[in-house]
């Protein structure tokens, strides 16, 4: 009995121990390849002088769709530096998701929104429509009323409302940056059999903005913001640029991300969830493989979008623990794809490191914590090898870390002060100690309330009841 | 060690298959190498930083340095020292960019000449040999604004074995800012009407940097005669066209009115010719467009009508009220909001019709002309 008790935890030991060196290893390759890929590709696009115009050499028009509820204090601001983008050819649709407060009224006040009984050919599911309005002010901008339904419901309806090919949703509260939109669209005019691209999304808070640009960046002062410009740093310029090369990129932040209608058309729009952008980048991918479409959903790490994000642990906390049952849901939801050789790399690389790595990494670290105490407490620990394990850890969460923030730098320099790249490395040390664990716990949390809270079956959407949905006449 | 565990600790120790020294010197092994690593990182992310931001401090330095000195050469015999380092080379070449931008005549050749002596045209021109597209791209872009028409052949060559759209396009503008005779001009745009994926926006950009380089030199006619020979009448490339009409519009070049109404009653027939035609009428002020108001104001195509009330300023009130209060109860959204946005270019004039129309039975026309009252208030007062 005591040996089957000694062969489990060392069996236990040694689980912990290989899953933290893929994990890491993995990470690891994803800097060396993050690296090489964006250096290759700032090749080609840095020092670019010639601005914007040049940068019009390839575009195409886009429909920048903006779910709002409960926004009356940002939405104006917000909408009307979209509507100043640099752009040749894009509109803007409000989709007021049935909000409680004043939202509809302001909009309509300061855009001089007239009602019109625009019909909508509904091919994608959503609440019912109450009016649409366009605006006398901005002729490329259209504001839809409608019933409460989420986030994904106003999507969907932005999608049947707009009118290019291309759409992009945003948050309310972000801020592109100028030549975002020409970057990432481009891509769409290079490569036919690309259907989707996101961008890289920052953190804003500190930073000074002026006209619904950002024009000067600091890194943020509170520490639960700063950690999140190191989270961010490290997600975006590596994790997500090595994906690209086996196309099986499976998140593009609803932040900022650009799809072709059709393409989302075809898997029945956004599904009702918590994370409705990686919800839709999965099934997008699984359709177009089953269907044996050709495809591509790319990363480019150059167009950025700006975003706030949450100052305080309380609501850091409550993010995470959406993001992360948001994730385990769009998994649970293609579950099909899990090492389906079927599905070719996305079902045999990018899947599984999605549900080993993501969805349960967690869950490992957390029982490695737990296994600390324990063996602590059963006088199996052996300290020398405890302290050696902590800092080799310890020291390779730097290295990644540290690493890109220093491949920002290289690429990028949006931190002009010198004190702020300093911060961030400073930072990138101390996250080990108390922030990341914090981190592991809620997210551990999450992965157990989404199987204890009893969340329904969620439905899929069809395409075939095309039937056309007429607003309430004027 | 004491603990809750009894035996186990031996006899975990016992079972262990690595034995523990060995995996020890791996760890240690491993966490020197993970350490030497984040020092060397750390400080390449603060050396790197450091760098950047003296050499930045740098070129501002030697971009002053030779703003004044550039500024003093033009006007009298002042040298200009010759750039040691790259650095001062990339910022000689910017100041001399700068001020051949806003001066003519004399100081362009003279700004040659400096940039000649200071071995800056020789600097680009080396870079255009890199292997580095985006470098070679920079390069002929600053020999183009230094209007260093020697590189043309070799530019030429560039953008005629170049097979991707984009380095095309960017070449390309370099080629429009040295072009010198309409075929010039023609070789580059029937080169960028080959790539069907350039947008028309870029092509019009191109077509009115064209347009003002063959303005200030007198030339223009001579320009839309080539165009009317070379891409209307010979090989009638109507996206080219389109381009090129409502480039024309926008400069405000009214040389180019007798061509535009040919192309608009020739090929008018083409709604996109047509829109084109009659935007670019409309923005360089076409003394007749209320004949081309009243053509088109019931046309069935929407953006025929919206585009004419955009320009209904230019006709007598007398002549488009009626039309305006027609255009408000259009089908179409696009043409009511741009007939009641007219509205406002007849300002008080408008008054008596929009008060009229506040009793409208249509909600759309109501809020519309309530708005624009309001508006017309906001002005006045």
């Amino acid at each position: 009995m005591l040996k089957a008790l000694a062969y489990f935890l060392l069996g236990f030991q040694l689980f912990i121990l290989i899953y933290f060196f893929i994990v890491n290893a993995i990470y690891t390759m994803f800097i060396a390849v993050a690296v090489f890929h964006i250096f290759r590709f700032m090749i080609l696009i840095r020092r670019e002088r010639l601005e914007l115009m040049l940068s019009n050499v390839l575009y195409r028009p886009i429909s920048i769709l903006v779910p709002a509820y409960n926004e009356e204090e940002t939405i104006v601001s917000s909408l009307k530096s979209l509507l100043n983008l640099h752009y040749p050819e894009f509109e803007v649709v409000v989709i007021n998701d049935g909000s409680t407060d004043n939202t509809m009224e302001v909009l309509k006040k300061e855009l001089k929104l007239v009602r019109i009984d625009k019909p909508v050919r509904k091919v994608i599911e959503h609440k019912p429509v109450k009016d649409i309005y366009i605006s006398l002010d901005f002729p490329n901008l259209i504001v839809v009323d409608k019933e409460n339904g989420g986030k994904a419901d106003a999507l969907n309806c932005g999608i049947n409302v707009c009118n290019y090919p291309l759409f992009c949703c945003i948050d309310a509260d972000s801020i592109l940056e100028e030549e975002a939109l020409l970057r990432a669209s481009r891509l769409f005019v290079e490569d036919k059999l690309v259907i989707a691209t996101g961008g890289t999304v920052r953190v804003l808070n500190n930073s000074v903005v002026k006209g619904g640009r950002v024009v000067e960046i600091k890194a943020p002062k509170k520490w639960v913001e700063i950690f999140q410009v190191i989270e961010y740093t490290r997600g975006f310029l590596s994790g997500r640029t090595a994906w690209n090369i086996f196309n099986s990129l499976l998140i593009i932040s609803g932040a900022f991300g650009i799809f072709r209608k059709d393409a989302v058309m075809m898997v029945g729009g956004y599904r009702h969830t918590v994370g409705e952008d990686m919800d839709l980048v999965v099934r997008l991918h699984r359709h177009f493989i089953e269907e044996k479409i050709p495809y591509k959903i790319l990363f480019v790490p150059d167009p950025i979008c700006w975003t706030q994000v949450p100052s305080d642990l309380k609501s850091l906390l409550k993010q995470r623990n959406r993001w992360h049952r948001g994730l385990i849901d769009s998994l649970w939801f293609s579950k099909k794809m899990f090492f389906n050789p079927r599905y070719g790399w996305v079902g045999m690389l990018g899947y599984p490191y999605f549900v080993f790595v993501e969805a349960l990494g967690p869950m490992v670290e957390f029982l490695g914590y737990l296994g600390v105490v324990l063996f602590y407490l059963f006088g199996m620990l052996n300290r020398e090898f405890a302290l050696l394990f902590f800092l080799l850890a310890f020291l390779w969460g730097i290295l990644i870390s540290v690493g890109s923030i220093l491949i920002d730098n290289l690429m990028y320099r949006r931190y002009g002060h010198f004190k702020d790249i300093l911060k961030l490395c400073v930072f990138s040390i101390i996250e080990a100690f108390g922030y990341r664990q914090l981190i592991v716990m809620e997210r551990f949390v999450a992965l157990f309330q989404f199987w204890y809270r009893a969340w329904g079956k969620p439905k899929r959407k069809r395409i075939e009841g095309r039937e056309v949905e007429k607003t309430s006449s004027a | 060690m004491p603990g809750l565990g009894g035996e186990l600790p031996e006899l975990l120790d016992k079972i262990q298959f690595i034995p523990p020294p060995v995996l020890k010197e791996i760890l240690i092994k491993l966490i020197l190498t993970l350490f030497l690593i984040n020092v060397v990182l750390f400080a390449i992310t603060v050396g790197q930083r450091l760098w950047v931001d003296y050499r930045d401090r740098r070129y501002r330095k030697a971009y002053e340095k030779y703003t004044e000195q550039v500024s003093q050469a033009l006007f009298t015999e002042g040298k200009v020292d010759k750039p040691k380092t790259r650095i001062e080379m990339e910022a000689l070449g910017d100041v001399c960019i700068e001020i051949r931008r806003k001066f003519k005549g004399m100081v362009e050749e003279r700004i040659l000449e400096i940039a000649e002596d200071t071995g800056v045209i020789r600097y680009y021109k080396k870079q255009t040999k890199s292997f580095l597209i985006q470098t070679k791209i920079t390069a002929y872009e600053k020999l183009s604004y230094l209007g260093v028409t020697s590189v043309k052949p070799s530019l030429k060559e560039e953008i005629k074995k170049e097979d991707k759209d984009w380095v095309v396009g960017k070449l390309c503008f370099a080629y429009v800012n040295l072009s010198e005779t309409v075929e010039d001009v023609g070789f580059v745009f029937s080169r960028l009407s080959e790539f069907k994926t350039i947008s028309l926006k870029f092509i019009e950009f191109l077509w009115f940097e064209t347009i003002k380089k063959f303005n200030e030199r007198g030339e223009l006619s001579n320009l839309i005669d080539f165009v009317r020979d070379r891409f209307y009448l010979r090989y009638y490339q109507a996206d080219t066209l389109r381009a090129f009409i409502e480039a024309l519009g926008n400069f405000g070049a009214v040389e180019g009115t007798d061509f535009i109404l040919e192309v608009y009653e020739e090929k008018g027939e083409d709604i996109l010719i047509r829109l084109s035609c009659i935007r670019s009428l409309g923005n360089m002020g076409y003394s007749d467009f209320c004949r081309i108001f009243i053509e088109n104001v019931s046309h069935k195509d929407w953006r025929v009508r919206a585009v004419v009330f955009k320009f209904s300023y230019l006709c007598e009130r007398e002549v488009v009220m009626d039309y305006l209060e027609k255009g408000l109860g259009d089908e179409n959204y696009y043409v009511r909001m741009n007939a009641g946005r007219a509205f406002l270019f007849f300002g008080d004039n408008a008054k008596p019709v929009l008060e009229k129309l506040l009793n409208s039975e249509d909600t759309f026309t109501r809020d519309t002309v309530t708005y624009l009252l309001e508006e017309l208030e906001a002005k006045n007062a």
